[in-house]
């Protein structure tokens, strides 16, 4: 085994790591960070206002997807694209509620159009849950820009 | 040589002088109680702990409280919460950046709060509001200069045909 050299004669060369001092600075991380974990996270759906914030010139000149909620629940789907025809078919409610199958299913077929803009543009009485819903809808057949417009 | 002061502070540690507890019996005879704690096992166990607490922090920017009367709606198509001046409704009440605000001095609070990093809204209400009231605040936030809102959510996938509307074509 190695042997001091020095004054001092033998002396053991081998530490003993005091791990005291990392135990302590391990629980004091662990304390810091349970107390800063999220337990319920919250997420976003982000939108921008759609209506009345911009000029003529300002608004954007590709397709767009419109969809009007009515009192009743139907919705209203307008297709507007810039050198045709606007085209428009409602989505009946169901029970009263907004019929969401029936809604995907229009959702999906649009898709292949390459329609990345929409609108939507609720009544007073929509739940702000339906609202929510239909843009998480369209977020999820791939419409980029979602628009909401207030009353 | 002198003794050194840390040489005389030097003191047995309690498990050293639990040395002299023998266990009693006959097999057990010669046998030291003492045991030594593996403390390395337990740093090990720590390690992992930590690791996996700060692998969980995800890059959430903003952390907002929830309102105890708010349910918040479910989506799955969301994105993380960026900065942002937050604005919760609470039944009639509204509350921006944890201040109650009447109606009337919504602008003038958004405007005021309205910074170069801060220029979005975070709007935090109730499932089962009716969209006048969120209008109010997309209406008091296009005043205010805000062009971007989000609206907060929690991560989940919502079943698209509700089981009431199921049973009652069944």
């Amino acid at each position: 085994m190695g042997l001091a050299s020095g004054s001092g004669g033998k002396k053991d060369l081998n530490v003993e790591l005091n791990l005291l001092p990392v135990f302590d600075i391990l629980s004091v991380c662990i304390c810091f960070l349970l107390m800063t974990v999220v337990w319920v996270e919250v997420r976003s759906i982000e939108t921008k206002q759609a209506i009345g914030g911009q000029s003529i010139e300002e608004t954007d000149p590709r397709a767009s997807l419109w969809l009007s909620i009515d009192e009743k629940n139907n919705i209203v789907v307008t297709v507007k694209t810039p050198k045709a025809a606007d085209s428009s078919s409602t989505l009946a409610a169901r029970n009263g509620q907004i019929d969401w199958t029936k809604a995907k299913s229009y959702l999906l077929a649009t898709t292949s159009r390459k329609i990345e803009n929409a609108h939507i543009l609720p009544t007073k009485t929509t739940k702000y849950d339906q609202v929510i819903r239909l843009m998480d809808l369209l977020k999820q057949n791939g419409i980029k820009d979602i628009g909401l417009s207030p009353i | 040589m002198k003794q050194g002061i840390l040489a005389t502070q030097i003191q047995n540690s309690p498990l050293l002088v639990q040395k002299r507890v023998r266990a009693s019996g006959a097999k057990a005879k010669g046998k030291s109680l003492l045991f030594a704690m593996n403390l390395t096992t337990l740093i090990d166990a720590f390690c992992i702990l930590v690791i996996f607490l700060l692998s969980n922090m995800n890059g959430q920017l903003q952390n907002i409280e929830i309102g105890k009367k708010t349910s918040l709606p479910t989506a799955a198509a969301t994105e993380i919460m960026a900065a942002g001046i937050v604005i919760r409704m609470e039944d009639n009440d509204i509350f921006v950046e944890d201040k109650k605000t009447s109606t009337e001095d919504i602008v003038k609070t958004l405007i005021d709060l309205k910074t170069e990093e801060k220029n979005s809204l975070i709007i935090q209400a109730d499932k089962d509001a009716d969209y006048d009231k969120i209008s109010l605040i997309l209406r008091a936030g296009g005043m205010a200069g805000y062009d971007k809102y989000a609206f907060a959510v929690l991560p989940g996938k919502v079943a698209i045909a509700p089981k009431t509307a199921d049973a009652g074509n069944k």
